[in-house]
């Protein structure tokens, strides 16, 4: 159970922790304003792809 | 498009993996028998067999489309995202390169100091490292081909397509890999793992957020072929990022 604690928190976690949290509220918050507004189903796209180059730079510049 | 990018991600995904499981079981074989290394590694197989069987027809039954994809896109963003991070950090010589022949070295070092343990031919050290060794490598993989395979659809390549799909590039991966080992018989140092990892670092990030975009409510302007738009956006950041990080790291040796 201790290696399968480990792996989870490898695969998780790793050494960028800011790349999970931002994953995270990037999908919420996508999902959040789509569920709201329907009409920016289309527009969020790009956006969002936008977010999760933003957070690769992040942890990279965390490094 | 979508099912050759699922056999090609879960075989140079699964390729990686048995390369640095191979390096533990031969360190194990030459150190502790062949015979307990061999029936670890068998036993670990059979166990992500089973959790890939069992997991993967869970998922694609009980769990909606939608929030299937939701969930997998996230995992595989934050997996890919580790690979691609890890592939440019060690490309821009800011982490030391993955060494199989350092670490078979070590692996047989540390092995060779334990005292035989067990009856007859079978030797639990041995069985024991070499059982972990794959499952744990293997656990990736199977994650892989569980995630990826079940959100892919039904496109498929062969007659095969989801899950089975990606268990069969899987599957070549292994029996390349082990092919390999038996005739060299010794660490696979000279697999480019570091351009595998870079390359299924991005086809994951760029499923999992297409997957998780569309879970999400996204519509994707292009359909499917956002998915390439995504593969070459994600390809140019990681190819500018090595050299940015590259030329820092130069300079920063230099001053």
């Amino acid at each position: 159970m201790r290696y399968l604690r480990s792996f989870w928190y490898d695969f998780i976690v790793g050494d960028s922790w800011e790349t999970a949290v931002g994953v995270v509220a990037a999908l919420g918050a996508t999902w959040f304003i789509i569920e709201h507004h329907a009409s920016l189903s289309e527009a969020l796209g790009p956006l969002f792809a936008a977010a999760i180059i933003v957070i690769m730079v992040i942890s990279l510049i965390r490094k | 498009m979508s099912g050759l990018f699922l056999l090609t991600a879960s075989f140079l995904a699964s390729s990686v993996e048995m390369v640095e499981a191979l390096t533990i079981i031969l360190a194990t074989g030459i150190t502790r028998g062949w015979r307990s290394a061999l029936i670890g590694a068998a036993l670990a197989s059979v166990v992500l067999a089973l959790i890939i069987l069992v997991f993967g027809a869970a998922l694609t039954t009980f769990i909606p489309l939608d929030l299937l994809r939701l969930i997998v896109g996230g995992f595989l963003l934050i997996f890919g995202m580790q690979w691609l991070r890890k592939s440019i950090l060690r490309y821009a010589g800011l982490k030391a390169l993955h060494d199989e022949d350092r670490i078979f070295r070590e692996e047989v070092s540390e092995l060779s100091k334990v005292s035989p343990s067990g009856t007859g031919a079978m030797d639990w050290v041995g069985f024991t490292v070499a059982f972990k060794g794959v499952l744990l490598e293997g656990l990736e993989v199977a994650f892989i081909v569980i995630t990826f395979g079940s959100s892919a659809g039904s496109e498929g390549v062969g007659g095969l397509s989801g899950v089975g799909l990606a268990t069969a590039g899987a599957v070549a991966a292994l029996i390349l890999v082990l092919i390999a080992g038996l005739v060299l018989h010794r660490p696979l140092a000279k697999v480019p793992e570091n351009t595998m990892k870079f390359a299924v670092g991005l086809v994951l990030m760029a499923f999992g957020t297409f997957w998780g975009g569309e879970g999400a409510g996204i519509e994707w302007a292009w359909g499917e072929g956002a998915i390439l738009a995504l593969l070459v956006t994600y390809g140019a950041l990681g190819w500018g990022a090595v050299h940015v990080l590259r030329r820092e790291a130069r300079a920063t040796v230099s001053a």
